[in-house]
């Protein structure tokens, strides 16, 4: 077994692992958070395999937000008296944490500290680096894409800022 | 399409992790996870597209320079998905506050 088949059996364990908790965790949805925080740390490495670190980085960046900002969101539910946590002993959700953060730094370190070879079809072209080829593209013919994405983002904020500071009727 | 090994594995990844939060938002009456599981959809979505850009390579000159274009559709999905969740759980906090709960079972006011 290559270390390419190794690393992307690990990270697909991670990814199908944490889809199953997103899908199937019934206790409390910050279980479910932490399902999808160690999905998307598994996608992100198969990112970085498929030839895509920048990618990969940019999705381990967004999963720890995505699940800072659900666990705010779950406790300014359960904050406004109308939700409860299910019983879940502190214990039992350090670990879970514990175990996330764990997947994260493992995808990171991996990514950090050079990715297994990628096999021949899904390697760069010769002559071009990949980031830089990125980079080239999202400052170059794909300028579009990068002002659109930053246009969509101000939008978002915008309108989730309206929605959340309507008050309640 | 270039001959690539990793291709079927990542695409089938892809697939796996698209079918799970398809479950995910079809099963599931909570708002917040149905929000999770369109979350993984788009993860499995962007995999697939610095899959095939990258498998596509140089075979399409105009359309593929470098294998760089899926990169570019995967940060744009990346960035909508930013989006979605922020727009979704400001969503979900409105509900909360007008109807009390988070089960889309319960919300039939537009229902025909």
């Amino acid at each position: 077994m290559s270390g390419f088949d190794l690393a992307f059996a690990l990270c697909a364990l991670f990814s199908v692992g944490g889809a199953l908790l997103v899908v199937g965790g019934r206790r409390t949805p910050l279980v479910n958070a932490i399902g999808l925080v160690i999905a998307m740390a598994g996608v992100a490495g198969a990112c970085g395999l498929a030839g895509a670190p920048l990618i990969g980085l940019l999705q381990l960046l967004v999963s720890a937000a995505v699940a800072m900002v659900l666990l705010l969101v779950t406790l300014a539910l359960v904050g406004t008296g109308g939700a409860t946590l299910p019983e879940l002993s502190a214990s039992a959700l350090v670990v879970r944490g514990a175990s996330a953060i764990a997947v994260v730094a493992l995808v990171g370190l991996m990514m950090i500290h050079g990715l297994p070879a990628v096999p021949a079809g899904l390697a760069a072209p010769d002559g071009l680096a990949d980031i830089r080829d990125l980079g080239r593209g999202l400052f170059g013919h794909d300028m579009i894409v990068a002002a659109a994405a930053g246009f969509v983002l101000l939008v978002a904020i915008i309108g989730s800022v309206a929605l959340v500071a309507r008050s309640p009727e | 399409m270039t001959d690539a090994p990793g291709l079927d594995r990542l695409v089938a990844l892809s697939l796996v992790l698209f079918a799970l939060g398809m479950i995910g938002v079809l099963w599931r009456r909570n708002l917040l996870l149905i929000l999770m599981s369109l979350q993984l959809m788009m993860a499995a979505g962007q995999l697939a597209f610095v899959a095939f850009g990258r498998a596509w390579a140089g075979v399409v000159d105009s359309v593929s320079r470098g294998g760089s274009d899926g990169q570019v559709v995967a940060l744009a999905a990346l960035v909508v998905g930013a989006a979605q969740i922020v727009v979704g759980l400001a969503i979900v906090i409105a509900a909360f506050r007008n109807r009390g709960s988070l089960d889309v079972e319960q919300a039939r006011a537009m229902r025909w």
